[in-house]
Order: structure tokens, then C-alpha cells, then sequence
């Protein structure tokens, strides 16, 4: 009784852990720290969208990157307005009639809709195209059949295209990046920090919901033994495209969060470096745990904070040993490895009144 | 401009059929999915680059891939052989190797472009239009060595060895073959194509340490065509995708190329009735 109790208390335990966590990061740390740890909390909403796919499902995404950068462009785009003083004037990609009048006015009409001063398509809109490409590349890579293969060559092969596309394309920077992007909400980084806290505990507990849920089983289901789902009458198809869309859309939600933190959204984000990167941190943490998406960003981003100027290029060497590291010695990552040990003092520790 | 097209996209689907074949070899005899391709190519790109110089370009191409063939021998021994038969952890594993070779490099030789002489600078007159005899070389020693490696693993007492150990490997190591030599060998192979495919672009193209990703993702789009697993189907489709790509390429640009190219891909995947079955070899 006494372990079921346990289970039944942990959920809430971590949750109170993590909101007083939340909480005391503004009390404790100075404005620029907390600026930092705000720039992390979109990510962690991405690795989020990973582990949906990866942890909840066995499929691996090498381009998730590119619907995190393609959810900041436009919530940047949007957050910043119209600009009528920038120069470039090559849309060849966007059609060669339309020039930055036409443009401007487009973001015009898009920014208008807002709630306090926030322009609530920069939340909308990113969710929705993310998720409308996401759907029709989850059309395809569950169509091809071996998904554990081949979703991650497609998926990386669109990421990198989409990679090239952004680097092109002049009307969000080109190889400038968008730039000069206004938080969404003025009063400095604490502000900013919370504003973003707050839309990471809601997709958290969204999440955890949706992880006890009827349907949160049936997707877990669906990646671990497809044919007999299908047997028993769910299109599993049709499910795991509709799922991998949700992810895309949450990823590009993460990015519009991001751009508000960090004013800041470049074609090297949609690149094949990062999203490996985030599949590092749920390597790190732990695919399929609740909270290794947060443990790993915290982690790595901690660590190439502290240490990415001083080894530069020996950094990423250091990350690519880690990935192989992980894969090799611990698949379920830092939450696997808590697990093990926690699972060595108990058995070292006998429980009161357990069966001897 | 045909023929421009038509040419320029032989060659870019031979150095794509030359990866892709690679790849097939690799999975199909050991279930590995090697996302360090590109970073072979890279290597032999750079051995190219290299030994160029000293050596005299034919030698450097002779000897680029068994160098390249060698490291591939080092990096099976000391990590792939942990990761047999497990696309999902081989994938994470081999990108975990790719980041490690891209960085070893750029510490080591820095992060510049290098560019390697055209061993033979001369061009022909073909219906009118000018070619570079380079683009025709390469496409005959591609379409060779494609010949020679399914000619290898068809008929030769090796190349049976290898089938069956990609076929069951209990049984043959039943039958006294000793399989894990046959992983090394076929690892060796593959890394090796991916070094003479590097070898062979390095002329054309300008070799950094971050070129490998270009190769990695067209050889993939080969392989989700051609599916894992038939050499014919890999040069049959390498062949395609090179010209669709040139054809937008040479009149147009080379994003826009690309877009084209993974849009169509895409598409004629989605119209498939059938699945791609993934067979072995």
C-alpha cells in the first residue's frame, strides 16, 4: 500500500517541486540570470514536442528545428510589424509580383488582433502552419511503411531544406536572421521570465494530462506495437500522422515563444545542428519521463553556458561524444539512471513492513 | 543546355548513386543506418585535398578509398559493432560519431573552404556545347565501381559470404563464416564508396568540414526512393534524382532545386499503393 501511495503522491510532489522551483528563480537570481533561464523555458516546450514523438511514440525527428524556427519567424514577424526601413527587396521565393508593400500590410492586418498589447495570431498562426506541414510530411512518412527508419531521414532532409529556404528568403533576414524582435511583455526579463514560466507550466500540465489520458495511451500503443492497434481497428496511420502534427505544431509554438525571450530568430536554429541538439537534451534526460525534458535542457544549456566560449569548437566535439555516450552506456538518459540507482537503495534498504 | 543538364545531373547522381550504395551496403549487412555518411564523403574529400598535392590526383583517388575504407575499418571495431541491429540507437549513435569527425576536423584543419585542381582541365564539343571531360570521368568511374560492387557481391566467394550473413547471420556463422569479420568488411566497404565519392566531387566543389550534410541528405533521398536494400534501384534513382535536380539547378538556382527535388520525392512517395518493404541486400 505503502508504494502505491508513493505513485499516486509522486505526480503532485513534482509538480509542487517544480512550481516553487518556478517561483524562486526571479527571487533568487539576478535580472540577467533570469533573462537566461527565460531563453531556456521555450526550449524545454520543445524537447516536450520530441519527447510526444520519441518518448511517447519511438519516432525519432532530426527536423524539428525547422517548425521551432518557422514558428519564431512568424510570431517575430508579427511581434515586430511592419518594417518599412529595412532594405533588400529579392522575393523571388515569395513570387516575383509581390514587393514589401504588400508584405508590410499582410503583417499589418495580422498583428492587428491583439489582447493586451499581444498580438494573439503570433500564437495562432504558428500552430497552425506548423502543424498543417507537419501533417502533410506525417502523411508521407507514415505512408512509406518502416517508420523507425525512414521518419528520421525524411525528417531531416525536410529540416534541411527548410534550413536553406529560411537562409534565402530576404523578407525574415536572410542570413541576417529577423532581428529586433519586442519581448511580449514590457517590465524587463523577470516579466518576460514569467510570462513564459506560465505558458511552460500550462503546456506541462496539458501534457501530463493528456500522458494519463485514454488517448495518451492509445498513442503510446501505437508506437509500441502498431499492427495490433490496427488489428484492433484504430487507423494507426492516420493517428501517428495526426499525432507527429501535433508535435511539429507545439514545436512551432515553442519557437513563437522564443523569439519573445529572445528577440532573436536565425536559419541556423531551423538547421540540422539544432535539432539534434534537442534531441540531446531528451537523450540526456531521458525520453518517455515526464520531466526529462526539462533536466536535460537545464543540463546542456547550463553547460554550454558555462563552457561553449572557452572550448568552442571542442564543445560540439564534447556534445557528439555525449550523444554516443548516452546511446551506448544509458538509453533512458539521467531520469534511466535515477531510476537504477533509486532501485539499489531500495533494495539495500528494506521497506518498513514490506514482505521479507 | 540539354546536354549541360543532362551531364551535370549524371554526375551529381553518380557521386549520389556512389553514397547511397554505401548506405545500402552498411544497413543491409549489419541494420545500421549511418548518419556519419556525409562525414566519410568529407573525409575523402579532404584525403583528396590532401594528398593531391603530394601523390598526383590518380594516385590521391586510388588511395582516398582505402584510407577513408581504413577509418571506416577503426570506427566499426571501436563503436559501430555496439550498435548492430538497432536502426533506432545506430542512427543516434553514427550522428553522435558525425559531430565527432566534423569537429576533429575543423580543430584540426580549420574551418576555411579548400579547393582541389581539376585533374583533367581539358573539355569536349558534345552536340555543340562544351563539357568538361572531368563530369564524364566521374560518371564512368562511378557507374564502374557501381558494377564492380554488385558484380563483387553477386559472384564472388566473398560477396556469398556477405549474403548470407546479411541473410541470417546464425546460419552462416553456422556454417563456419566468421560474421563479424563480414560486418567489418562490409562497414569498411561502405564508408570506403562514401570516401571515393568525396574524392571524386572534391574537384568539382569546395570541401570545408560541414560539407558532409549535403551529401548525407540527397544520399537519403535515394535511399527513401530506392528503398534500403537494392543496389539497381539506388543508380536507377540517384541517376533521376541528379538530373530533376540540374534540370532546376542549371536554368534556376540550386535552393530552389532542392525544394523542387523533396517536393516530388515526397510526392511520389505519398502516391505509393505499396509500401516500401525494407529488404537486406
Amino acid at each position: 500500500m505503502t508504494a502505491r501511495m508513493h505513485n499516486k503522491l509522486r505526480l503532485p510532489l513534482a509538480t509542487l517541486v517544480a512550481l516553487a522551483a518556478i517561483a524562486l528563480v526571479p527571487a533568487v537570481f539576478s535580472s540577467f540570470t533570469v533573462g537566461l533561464i527565460a531563453q531556456w523555458l521555450p526550449l524545454v516546450v520543445l524537447a516536450l514536442s520530441l519527447d510526444l514523438l520519441w518518448g511517447e511514440n519511438r519516432i525519432i525527428s532530426f527536423g524539428h528545428g525547422a517548425y521551432f524556427a518557422g514558428g519564431g519567424y512568424i510570431a517575430g514577424l508579427l511581434l515586430r510589424g511592419p518594417q518599412s526601413d529595412t532594405t533588400g527587396t529579392n522575393y523571388a521565393l515569395l513570387g516575383e509580383g509581390s514587393g514589401r508593400s504588400g508584405f508590410d500590410s499582410l503583417v499589418d492586418t495580422l498583428s492587428a488582433p491583439q489582447i493586451h498589447g499581444v498580438p494573439l495570431l503570433a500564437f495562432v498562426l504558428p500552430v497552425l502552419l506548423c502543424g498543417l506541414v507537419g501533417l502533410l510530411v506525417g502523411v508521407v512518412i507514415f505512408r512509406i511503411g518502416s517508420v523507425e527508419i525512414y521518419a528520421p531521414l525524411v525528417t531531416l532532409g525536410v529540416g534541411v531544406i527548410a534550413a536553406t529556404v529560411f537562409l534565402k528568403l530576404s523578407a525574415i533576414g536572410g542570413s541576417n536572421g529577423l532581428s529586433g524582435i519586442p519581448p511580449y511583455v514590457d517590465g524587463g526579463p523577470k516579466a518576460v521570465y514569467w510570462f513564459t514560466a506560465i505558458w511552460l507550466l500550462a503546456i506541462y500540465l496539458a501534457y501530463a494530462a493528456f500522458r494519463r489520458s485514454r488517448a495518451g495511451r492509445r498513442w503510446r500503443a501505437a508506437g509500441d506495437d502498431p499492427i495490433r492497434l490496427d488489428a484492433l481497428g484504430v487507423d494507426t496511420r492516420r493517428l501517428r500522422a495526426l499525432g507527429f502534427a501535433a508535435s511539429t505544431a507545439l514545436a512551432g509554438l515553442a519557437g513563437a515563444l522564443y523569439v519573445g525571450v529572445a528577440g532573436f530568430m536565425s536559419a541556423d536554429i531551423a538547421g540540422v545542428v539544432f535539432s539534434v541538439q534537442a534531441l540531446i537534451w531528451l537523450a540526456v534526460g531521458g525520453p518517455g519521463s515526464l520531466f526529462a525534458p526539462l533536466v536535460g535542457v537545464l543540463a546542456i544549456q547550463l553547460g554550454q553556458h558555462e563552457l561553449s566560449e572557452q572550448l568552442q569548437d571542442t564543445w560540439q566535439l564534447l556534445l557528439g561524444a555525449l550523444l554516443i555516450a548516452v546511446v551506448l552506456g544509458a538509453p533512458r538518459g539521467l531520469s534511466g539512471l535515477a531510476g537504477s540507482a533509486a532501485a539499489a537503495i531500495r533494495r539495500l534498504v528494506p521497506h518498513p513492513g514490506a514482505p521479507s | 543546355m540539354l546536354v549541360q543538364i543532362v551531364a551535370q545531373g549524371l554526375s551529381v547522381g553518380a557521386v549520389l548513386a556512389l553514397s547511397a550504395l554505401g548506405l545500402t551496403v552498411i544497413y543491409g549487412v549489419m541494420g545500421v543506418v549511418n548518419l556519419a555518411h556525409g562525414e566519410f564523403v568529407m573525409l575523402g574529400a579532404y584525403s583528396m585535398a590532401i594528398l593531391s598535392g603530394p601523390l598526383g590526383p590518380w594516385a590521391a583517388i586510388a588511395v582516398t578509398p582505402l584510407v577513408v575504407g581504413a577509418i571506416g575499418l577503426f570506427v566499426d571495431r571501436s563503436l559501430i559493432r555496439w550498435l548492430y541491429r538497432d536502426p533506432v540507437k545506430s542512427m543516434l549513435g553514427t550522428f553522435g560519431l558525425g559531430i565527432v569527425i566534423r569537429q576533429l576536423v575543423l580543430i584540426v584543419e580549420g574551418p576555411g573552404l579548400r579547393y582541389v585542381d581539376l585533374p583533367i582541365t581539358s573539355s569536349v564539343a558534345i552536340f555543340g556545347e562544351q563539357l568538361p571531360v572531368w563530369r564524364l570521368v566521374l560518371i564512368a568511374l562511378a557507374l564502374v565501381t557501381g558494377i564492380a560492387v554488385a558484380l563483387w557481391l553477386s559472384r564472388s566467394r566473398a560477396g556469398l559470404k556477405v549474403r548470407i550473413a546479411t541473410a541470417d547471420a546464425d546460419v552462416a556463422s553456422a556454417l563456419g563464416t566468421n560474421v563479424s569479420r563480414v560486418n567489418a568488411l562490409a562497414f569498411a566497404l561502405g564508408t570506403a564508396l562514401a570516401g571515393l565519392a568525396g574524392a571524386l566531387v572534391a574537384p568539382l566543389n569546395s570541401v570545408y568540414p560541414n560539407m558532409g550534410v549535403t551529401y548525407l541528405v540527397g544520399a537519403f533521398l535515394v535511399v527513401i526512393l530506392a528503398g534500403l536494400g537494392s543496389i539497381r534501384n539506388a543508380l536507377l534513382w540517384a541517376a533521376g534524382v541528379g538530373i530533376v535536380t540540374s534540370a532546376v539547378a542549371v536554368p534556376r538556382d540550386d535552393v530552389l532545386a532542392q525544394v523542387v527535388v523533396w517536393t516530388l520525392a515526397l510526392a511520389i512517395v505519398a502516391m505509393r499503393r505499396q509500401t516500401v518493404v525494407v529488404s537486406r541486400v
